[in-house]
């Protein structure tokens, strides 16, 4: 089974890796571990939210008419303390949306492997260690 | 009850030269250890002739037993390496919540000796690994064997027979996350799960030593007296990997922090401190001399920082008769050692002044825990104005920092492809700065102080700039909070990402701090501290060695 805190450091990288701001990043991660503890899947709207906003320009446009990032939008309401009813159509991941405004039940069991997608976009993060930096003392102790 | 500033006590010149106190995380294990009648035994040993097998020490505290499950390999000695992507060990370990069964053992066997390539369950709280030292481990085996004891002080010097060079606990690699075990009246502190698993790993380390012996000398070996038993400490070795820690930590090391000046404020209040307590403070600065005479290093900056250590107690110990006379004399003894001494001095002293006085501040050991994520939220509500006025109330020696040189950026902070492990680059000649992680926190908020408009509600501008979310979020949810940020710049051409390493494991209660580099050292944990059959001895020298 999956740790908490895998879960939390690995979609946090994912979410930087896919060109969120860490700060965007972590409430990304917060917000699907709360899915996951509430028993519901919290990959696959992470994905969605990862693969929508994968190479475009952030920060990403939440005007309507155009599918609207469900983190953007959910951080958004969640800093006002607010939820607007009714939402808008074409919400990408809207249940990062909803856990990051609304208060879910805990104690379900975790996964036990991570979705390759997830592992890619996490890898992103990743610089290759260069040899200035070994020789520098970087990976002793 | 006035507290040193954090503009003192927060820069990372004087967080690299503090020391282990009494409140340290090791000491705080040993008196609960104690104080709660904890029961350790050596419950299975199947090591064999060659030094490799298994071992399992038990902890009992009366509601819970916790289990130490040692592996000893037969590790040849060109793959002994101290580097985190290292792949074989001397030996391998892991703590087990409860009695481990056959079964339990066997799939920590399949999984502990691979460590990060390994997985173990939520049944276990923490993951570690240990090399012998080369230096020490056959000299022991050579003389128990022999039927002699160790050089007395070469074992003083080294002080250590293995060294870990990782302990992993909080969910890494499957292990059960401290939120599932953080209640426990014995793990409320910070650290103590892992305090407990290099106190066994100790145990064990004695136990395969003397083993060894009896392997090599036969009949003609004998065992560690108890006197250098007490000698041996565990060695550790740390890198890069433990340095944002303390960043990525605030509310934490502002409880540390915080927790550290209260007590030294208490003791800097007492007006006219008794004979007794006047000499125990003489003798823990003896002591600290006696310390400092055999800590040796190589490295320049702590060279030079040892040898004015030794010169500043003698200093100190000079004038000792005459400040001690004075009305507050411990305030006096450290204004004597802040006009006279090096901050290596300085911090020494304080660990010297709170030693005596565990009636007066030990409670402050007893909650050092704070959950980072218990801290609240961002609230978008705030208008940017407001949260302008709070940089320039709360963190405004972050403005006075010039971010256009070049020399105030030239590091950054990044994950490496080895292992995910945190490094430092230079940000002008290596390649990735795009990809730094979030450790520039004083850069951040003087950007985000430049570009927060006037008028508006945070909310509306972080939707924005989505770039100054972490920045926001660290004024508003610590700006209250003084001890939580490093006043440093941690992006500084002149940066000693040792420094913070030396924070920490002061924190620990480490000792001979040996920096191998700029950026990793090498440390001694509970060297001369009591042993486990100590601990049990109603009649034990406890309060000496700690």
């Amino acid at each position: 089974m999956l740790t908490r805190s895998e879960i939390l450091s690995t979609c946090k990288n994912a979410a930087r890796g896919a060109g969120f701001s860490w700060g965007m990043a972590s409430e990304a991660a917060i917000a699907t571990l709360a899915l996951i503890e509430a028993g519901e899947d919290g990959f696959g709207p992470l994905i969605e939210i990862l693969n929508h906003a994968k190479g475009k320009e952030h920060p990403l446009n939440i005007e309507p008419g155009a599918p609207i990032c469900g983190l953007t939008l959910g951080v958004y309401l969640a800093d006002l303390g607010a939820a607007p009813k009714p939402l808008p159509q074409g919400i990408v991941g809207l249940q990062i949306l909803t856990a990051l405004t609304t208060e879910l039940s805990k104690g379900a069991a975790r996964p036990d492997a991570f979705p390759p997608e997830v592992l890619e976009f996490a890898a992103g993060v990743l610089v290759p260690e260069s040899e200035l930096s070994r020789r520098q003392g970087a990976g002793e102790g | 009850m006035k507290l040193r500033p954090p503009s003192t006590v927060m820069r990372l010149a004087r967080m690299g030269a503090m020391h282990a106190t009494r409140l340290s995380f090791m000491p705080t294990f040993l008196r609960h250890a104690k104080q709660q009648g904890w029961e350790f035994n050596q419950a299975e040993w199947e090591i064999n002739s060659a030094g490799v097998g298994h071992a399992c020490y038990r902890v009992d505290m009366g509601t819970r037993v916790y289990a130490l499950v040692a592996f000893a390999h037969d590790l040849p000695d060109d793959m002994r390496s101290d580097r985190v992507i290292a792949e074989a060990w001397d030996a391998t370990f892991a703590l087990h919540d409860g009695i481990p069964t056959k079964q339990d053992i066997d799939r920590l066997r399949a999984n502990v000796p691979l460590q990060e390539a390994g997985r173990v369950s939520t049944k276990e709280l923490v993951l570690s690994r240990a090399n012998r030292s080369g230096r020490m481990w056959g000299h022991v085996v050579d003389a128990l064997a022999a039927g002699q004891q160790p050089d007395k002080t070469m074992v003083r010097e080294i002080g250590y027979l293995m060294r870990t060079t990782a302990v992993y606990g909080s969910g890494k690699f499957g292990a059960a996350d401290r939120i599932d075990i953080r209640d426990r009246p014995e793990f409320k502190s910070s650290f103590q799960v892992e305090m407990l698993t290099v106190f066994l790993i100790r145990e064990f380390v004695l136990d395969l030593v003397e083993h060894m012996a009896r392997m090599k000398g036969g009949d003609v070996a004998v065992p560690l007296t108890h006197e250098m038993r007490r000698m041996f400490g565990i060695g550790n070795s740390t890198g890069l990997g433990m340095a944002p820690f303390l960043v990525n930590h605030p509310a934490l090391l502002h409880r540390w922090m915080h927790a550290r000046e209260t007590a030294l404020a208490r003791v800097l209040s007492l007006q006219h401190p008794d004979e007794t307590k006047k000499r125990a403070v003489q003798c823990a600065l003896i002591t600290a001399c006696a310390n400092a005479e055999t800590w040796t290093v190589q490295d320049v900056v702590q060279a030079k920082a040892v040898q004015g250590l030794r010169s500043g107690l003698a200093k100190i110990l000079n004038n000792y008769a005459a400040l001690s006379r004075e009305a507050y004399p411990w305030s006096a003894l450290l204004a004597f050692a802040e006009n006279q001494t090096c901050l290596e001095t300085q911090e020494q002293l304080v660990a010297c002044l709170l030693e005596p006085y565990g009636d007066m501040i030990d409670d402050l050991a007893d909650d050092l825990q704070f959950e980072e994520e218990a801290l609240p939220r961002i609230d978008g509500t705030m208008s940017t104005s407001n949260l302008k006025g709070l940089i320039e109330e709360k963190f405004d020696w972050m403005l006075k920092i010039d971010f256009d040189k070049k020399s105030t950026q030239d590091r950054f902070w990044y994950y490496s492809e080895n292992k995910y492990e945190p490094r430092l680059g230079q940000r002008f000649e290596e390649p990735g700065a795009e990809l730094e992680f979030p450790l520039a926190i004083a850069r951040d908020i003087n950007m985000l102080h430049a570009a927060l408009p006037k008028d508006g509600s945070l909310a509306e501008f972080l939707l924005k700039h989505p770039k100054f979310r972490q920045a926001a979020f660290r004024v508003q949810a610590l700006h209250d909070l003084d001890y939580a940020e490093i006043h440093d710049n941690l992006l500084c051409e002149t940066l000693r990402p040792v420094d913070m390493l030396r924070c920490k494991l002061s924190f620990f209660g480490a000792t001979k701090f040996d920096p191998r580099s700029d950026r990793w050292l090498r440390i001694v944990m509970y060297q001369y501290a009591p042993l486990a059959q100590d601990l049990m001895a109603h009649e034990a020298k406890f309060a000496d060695a700690i």
